[in-house]
């Protein structure tokens, strides 16, 4: 089946260094901030510890990025609905094995556990490129839309219901830039989010009568046929009524706990908000420069939480300042132009919606991290690429910039 | 593949705004946490993790006039359990129950009610107050107590033999340990020196990570020390002197108003007090009626008796009332108007002049006198000799005592049916309503030594708190007050005979009283004694005993006061 993934024939490997050398930047950062939390540890412990663990998994990174420059993707777009199928398959069979710390996100194989929904990520944006793709009429609604929609939701709920809302928010977030990619109305994709915003707006009636009233005068204005307005009208009503019961019925009181700590994590300082509160201190003490390599109280005094994975940017922040973090997301903010432009060079439509779905997996990630480990999103436990220790999430998002790579190099 | 052309080419630059949109919202974030807030959150990660440990100043030193410690400091133990670090297959409970009386189960009981993830790392108090001994031998054998941990505090110790309780006072544990009573008190400023500070960094479980380095540490400063002029071996003979009796003595120099002995008793033992105090030990103290706690010397406040007399008689003598030859002759009975009043001796003193008078304390002589002055003028003089107020005493809690005048009179016996001329003549002697303390009567005994000036009797050598006062009267007032009380302790029936000390170069003055606490009651008199020695031509040393319900002046604190001036002698270096 896999005959025809890989083209050895294509002997040049040009690698793009206005893509890979913001990745290098973010690699060395996150050495750098393993390398502070483990400069206090025991020396003995240090051949063992997450600095070296992580030069290991960066060496084994790079050579995954030097073989996914012989992907082929016309073998990927031909089997993208197969593998999309494949992908479902894995994700719902984690249900049946068992529990790992309250989760079933894990498919166990032999002394290894495989999480599909990790690489599940990269399919999920091959598959659902596809699927926007092979819809013709992109300025109006119609059944097939609305099919393509729910297919493309059917992962990611699977996702969240495991329970990996981090993962699921991936999920989610990746659909609207995708589908404004591959050209759909605007507003559609409008149309689609609202009943979202409907979901959360219900939380605050003064909100949500707000939101309704701008949403009808929308409706009203907005020149199109009425079954279509009263469709989007009814869509957002049954979105508002079904939130509450997603919210006590089918939301784990892990998860409710963690959106309740969101929204004040000071209300219970010591329980889910500690990680918060901590995290929040952690970053501010920080200051402009920076408390300096392994100088961090917070970090090595152990106030922080998951210091090397999830909470890594505090240490940035703490260790090496608000300068380091502003210098991140420039880089960022380089990326994401030069990812785009090339994006928009891209002949292939499919290969460019492509693109901007694993941009945009490495984009939210960073986005979702940031802002979860600073108050302004619930704490999900996501990594950040390239920064965070981590082996298997590390290799996902070398694929990810080798695929992008290969794009820019075959495909311009 | 089908290939397509329809993209719009301002979807980049849309996507790159609101990608920008995302990226600046997170970028003004962190700037409001690190910048606008950094103060905030940096004070917030200090207090998580700075622990700070005030490092107790030792208290100053008190030395005796020669510089000998009396007071000084030791270290005291206290022994914590850190259950994280416990193991009780190889913990040796038996040498722990040994050394230091804690049981299998008080030990099991701290271990495992604080056995919790983030309880178990702290240390739990299991013994306080061991001494170095007992803590050495627990070093000893560290690891068979693995778990256990000491820290320290000082505390006092007091390295003299003599006693000096309500001199030296001593120190409670109120917001932080301080001076309670007495020197301790008083000079708390200077003894207390200055803590040190520092900071320990403490991860989340509260363990210690060592020491934080950090310019805002600071040393502690051992308190400066205090010198007394208190003489510790004559305080020490004193104190044996004065034995099982109630009362005060009080040794001083006249002339640089320096305190050499001062003691009270009942008195209690200052070392009980060091560390904690067993509550049996204190209840006992605190309802002790002869309240133990109270130094006698300054407040308590007696009827003066006689020695009282030597003030009237300077009065008179000075305003120039009666010249010395005035006589009267005392029957034992002095008739006033339809009340009669004794004189101490059944018989009568006879015909006696005023030495006389003193010498043998004959009451009615001053019957007579004090008819001839003014009461104001009278109470004026007594309050000038220092009575009726605080002398200024470098220790906390003196108090006044008692003068009555014309006023106070008048108010006392409103409801009484007034008072008249009859209750002047018990003031006359030292009876009625004046109040005086011990510090107050050596006061007196001083400005007669120094023939009309004082300076404020004090404890401290390098007190700055010293004033010299005057009473201006006539040189030979002076001279007839003193001769009349080397009369009194030289020839026999002077009430102070038992005083005598027959050497040359050496003269005693004294003056007994007895001062009647009530009338027709079975309770004996305070005993009085107030004297001074003069030997080498200049050197002075007065001393002043109160034995409370001692009976007669002329008997107890006379003798007592001649073994002192003996020991004062004996140690003429003092």
């Amino acid at each position: 089946m896999f005959k025809g993934l890989f083209d050895f024939k294509n002997q040049s490997i040009l690698i793009r260094w206005i893509i890979v050398v913001p990745v290098l930047i973010y690699i060395f950062i996150g050495l750098c901030a393993l390398y502070g939390i483990n400069s206090t540890s025991n020396i003995d412990n240090l051949l063992s510890s997450t600095f070296y663990k992580q030069i290991i998994w960066i060496l084994l990174g790079a050579i995954v990025f030097i073989f996914t420059q012989y992907i082929r993707f016309q073998f990927l777009y031909d089997y993208s609905y197969v593998f999309y199928l494949f992908l479902f398959i894995l994700i719902f069979s984690t249900m049946f094995f068992p529990k790992i710390e309250g989760a079933r996100r894990w498919i166990p194989i032999g002394p290894f556990y495989f999480q599909p929904s990790e690489l599940g990520k990269i399919i999920y944006v091959f598959g659902i490129a596809r699927l926007f793709n092979d819809i013709k009429k992109k300025n109006e609604l119609s059944y097939f839309f609305f099919i393509i929609i729910i297919l493309s939701l059917i992962p990611p709920m699977l996702v969240f219901i495991q329970p990996d809302l981090g993962t699921a928010m991936i999920y989610f977030s990746i659909i609207i830039p995708m589908l404004f990619w591959s050209n759909f109305n605007v507003k559609i994709i409008i149309f689609l989010i609202a009943p979202l915003i409907s979901m959360i707006a219900v939380s605050n009636l003064f909100f949500y009568y707000m939101w309704m009233i701008f949403l009808i005068i929308f409706i009203i204005l907005i020149n199109d046929k009425i079954y279509y307005k009263v469709i989007n009208f009814i869509l957002n009503l049954s979105a508002s009524i079904i939130s509450p019961y997603i919210w006590f019925e089918i939301l784990k009181p892990h998860q409710r706990q963690r959106i309740e700590t969101f929204i004040d994590p000071f209300s219970d300082p010591l329980g889910k908000g500690y990680q918060v509160i901590q995290s929040i201190i952690t970053i501010g003490s920080g200051g402009l420069w920076g408390k300096g390599l392994g100088n961090g109280t917070q970090t090595q005094l152990r106030f922080l939480p998951v210091r090397d994975t999830d909470f890594v940017i505090s240490v940035v922040s703490e260790e090496m300042g608000f300068v380091t973090i502003f210098f991140l997301l420039l880089v960022l903010c380089w990326l994401v132009y030069w990812v785009l432009d090339f994006a928009q060079r891209v002949e292939n439509e499919y290969i460019s919606t492509v693109m901007i779905g694993l941009l945009s997996i490495i984009f939210m990630h960073i986005i979702i991290n940031f802002g979860m480990i600073s108050g302004l999103l619930p704490v999900t436990g996501l990594p950040v690429p390239f920064i965070s220790y981590g082996g298997s999430f590390f290799l996902t998002c070398s694929i990810i910039v080798g695929l992008i790579n290969n794009i820019i190099n075959n495909h311009i | 593949m089908s290939y397509k052309f329809t993209k719009q080419s301002n979807n980049k630059n849309f996507v790159f705004i609101i990608y920008s949109i995302f990226i600046l919202i997170i970028i003004c974030n962190y700037f409001n946490l690190q910048i606008l807030n950094y103060k905030k959150y940096n004070i917030k990660a200090g207090n998580n993790s700075l622990r700070k440990i005030v490092l107790k100043a030792p208290r100053g030193i008190i030395y005796d006039r020669n510089e000998n410690p009396i007071v000084d400091n030791k270290l005291i133990y206290n022994i914590n359990i850190i259950p994280k670090d416990f193991n009780s297959n190889s913990f040796n409970y038996n040498l722990i129950d040994r050394t230091i009386n804690v049981s299998k189960a008080t030990v099991d009981s701290i271990v495992y009610s604080n056995n919790t993830s983030i309880k178990q790392f702290k240390p739990y108090l299991i013994k306080s107050n061991i001494d170095f001994v007992k803590k050495s031998i627990l070093e000893e054998s560290k690891l068979d107590i693995k778990g256990l941990y000491f820290t320290n505090s000082p505390i006092r110790t007091y390295t003299s033999s003599c006693n000096l309780a309500h001199v030296l006072g001593y120190l409670r544990n109120i917001n932080e340990i301080e001076g309670y009573s007495g020197i301790e008190k008083y000079y708390e400023e200077i003894l207390k020196g200055s803590d040190g500070l520092e900071y320990h960094l403490v991860d989340r479980f509260g363990i210690d990570q060592g020491l934080f380095v950090d310019d805002n540490i600071k040393r502690p400063e051992q308190g400066k020390g205090v010198y007394l002029s208190i003489d510790s071996k004559l305080q020490s003979f004193s104190e044996e002197i004065m034995g099982d009796n109630i009362g005060s003595i009080i040794v001083m120099d006249p002339e640089s108003g320096e305190i050499l002995t001062m003691l009270s008793t009942p008195t209690y033992e200052l070392n009980s007090f060091a560390g904690e105090i067993p509550i049996k030990t204190w209840n006992k103290l605190i309802k002790n009626k002869d309240k133990p706690f109270n130094n006698r010397a300054i407040q308590s406040s007696y009827p003066p008796g006689s020695i009282f007399k030597l003030i009237l008689a300077a009065i008179v003598l000075d305003k120039k009332i009666i010249s010395k030859d005035w006589k009267i002759n005392c029957n034992g009975k002095y008739e006033f108007y339809d009340k009669v009043f004794h004189c101490w001796k059944e018989d009568g003193h006879g015909i006696v002049n005023l030495n006389d008078a003193i010498k043998g304390s004959c009451n009615i002589y001053f019957y007579n006198l004090i008819q001839k002055i003014d009461f104001d003028l009278w109470s004026n003089e007594v309050l000038n000799f220092g009575f009726g107020n605080t002398l200024g005493i470098d220790l906390p809690s003196e108090k006044k005592g008692l003068v009555p005048n014309r006023k106070y009179m008048s108010q006392t016996y409103k409801n009484r049916g007034g008072w008249s001329t009859g209750h002047l003549l018990n003031l006359s002697i030292g009876q009625g309503e004046t109040m005086v303390t011990p510090i107050q009567t050596i006061n007196l005994i001083n400005i007669i030594a120094n023939e009309g000036w004082y300076l404020t009797p004090h404890l401290n050598l390098e007190s700055d708190n010293i004033i010299k006062k005057k009473i201006d009267y006539n040189q030979s007032t002076w001279g007839i007050i003193k001769q009349s009380m080397y009369d009194a302790v030289n020839e026999s029936g002077g009430t102070a005979y038992k005083t005598k000390i027959d050497l040359d170069n050496v003269k005693v003055y004294g003056k007994t009283g007895t001062a009647q606490i009530c009338s027709n009651c079975d309770l004996l008199p305070h005993a009085w004694f107030g004297g001074f020695i003069e030997f080498n031509q200049d050197k002075k040393f007065s001393i002043v005993i109160i034995i409370e319900n001692g009976g007669k002046g002329s008997n107890k604190p006379t003798i007592m006061a001649k073994k002192i001036f003996k020991y004062i002698l004996g140690n003429a270096d003092v």
